[in-house]
């Protein structure tokens, strides 16, 4: 099963048809994990592209 | 191509039935609702949506958030709880990158940070839980339009907080117009009502010796993570525009350490965002990987343009677009 596939996976209630959202667990881990893993590889990206260019880029915005 | 959106075509089937029984496919601006009710989107535009939200937020620097979840609902139908819980767990990712990035650059007052984040915990909780019962509210019928409680309610909250934005990024451009050509800007001072409340004496009292502040009420450190945190949870936006000049103007915190504890603050009250939005069912993670990638590309793009365009004339721009989106947001109201 590919990535994008599993994701629709965990993402469908663990609930019954007409039952209230009932989120998976593995939904709720990945939505904790996911964002914070690519943000830190952007971090890591980016300080390694300053690195080998000499630049120095923007330090992220929220 | 088209992306399919398991999450907000639940949500969509949910709060709206008679989607689930279309003769043929609805076709919006860059979405369309499968005759199942299915909800698949543009991949290529919400990708060039991601970018230009990122050069938004890289070039005027302030964060995508505000502009995000309305243009999710706008451009693709998203329903509002889809597009707070996506936007406010895209920002997990944003504010462990900037914390890698900016870590060393400011200082961290954790028991200031801790103790905004306990307020912003009751926060994100109400405005989270405002959204659940926005979404059950149904629909109501307003002389011949039937509108959604909660397309009705976030469009109104979004306009005025977008609206209020517009204005002061309005006035700032043209602040900046006449100074150019009169002479130096006048120095920002604190709110009268910040003053006014840093010298509130409401027990107990508490002392941050990291932040230099001998006396603060408790209260006022709670309240201001409370209604940052309301902000967060209601309406996906990170709040600092609310938290930072509290921090500087009514606590009193220096600069260089309210910038490092604001971004502590942010990836706490952002991951307990995430946990209950996640549980409530609100958060697409595939619109989440996308936009996060795209718009961190986008942000670096717009900080290198920023570097060399910048000028007042461009913040008249972006007030304009703002005011545009408000527009938009109304007419799909009233669709």
């Amino acid at each position: 099963m590919g990535f994008w596939q599993w994701l629709t996976a965990i993402s469908q209630s663990a609930g019954g048809s007409g039952q209230p959202f009932t989120a998976h667990w593995q939904y709720v881990l990945a939505a904790l994990v996911i964002p914070a893993l690519i943000g830190l590889a952007a971090a890591g990206i980016i300080m390694l592209i300053e690195k080998i260019f000499g630049v120095r880029l923007s330090g992220g915005t929220i | 191509m088209g992306f399919y959106l398991p999450i907000s075509s639940f949500w969509q089937k949910a709060l709206h039935p008679e989607l689930a029984r279309l003769a043929e496919p609805l076709h919006g601006w860059f979405y369309t609702i499968q005759t199942n009710g299915d909800l698949v989107i543009s991949l290529a535009a919400l990708v060039l949506m991601g970018l230009l939200v990122g050069l938004l937020t890289g070039f005027y620097g302030v964060g995508g958030g505000f502009l995000m979840t309305p243009w999710l609902n706008l451009l693709f139908n998203l329903p509002y709880n889809v597009a707070v819980g996506t936007d406010l767990t895209q920002m997990v990712g944003t504010a462990s990158m900037a914390k890698i990035r900016q870590g060393g650059a400011g200082y961290v007052d954790y028991k200031l940070g801790l103790l905004i984040f306990c307020g912003s915990i009751f926060g994100v909780e109400s405005g989270a839980r405002l959204v659940e019962l926005l979404k059950r509210s149904g629909s109501l019928t307003l002389g011949s339009w039937h509108l959604s409680g909660l397309q009705l309610v976030m469009t109104l909250v979004y306009s005025l907080l977008l609206g209020w934005i517009a204005t002061l990024v309005f006035k700032e451009a043209k602040a900046a117009l006449q100074t150019s050509s009169v002479g130096a800007a006048p120095a920002a001072m604190a709110p009268p009502v910040a003053n006014r409340l840093r010298t509130v004496n409401l027990q107990p009292m508490i002392s941050l010796p990291v932040s230099g502040v001998e006396t603060i009420s408790l209260w006022i450190v709670l309240g201001v993570g409370f209604i940052t945190g309301l902000l967060t949870g209601l309406l996906g936006v990170s709040g600092s525009f609310i938290r930072m000049p509290a921090l500087i103007y009514v606590l009193g915190v220096p600069t260089v350490v309210s910038i490092g504890t604001n971004l502590f603050e942010l990836l706490l009250t952002s991951l307990y965002g995430t946990l209950t939005h996640s549980l409530k069912g609100n958060v697409e993670l595939s619109l989440v990987i996308i936009l996060l990638i795209v718009g961190t590309i986008g942000s670096q793009l717009g900080a290198a343009l920023q570097r060399k365009l910048a000028t007042p004339r461009l913040q008249l721009v972006f007030s304009g677009l703002i005011f545009l989106t408000i527009g938009l947001m109304l007419l799909k109201l009233f669709q």
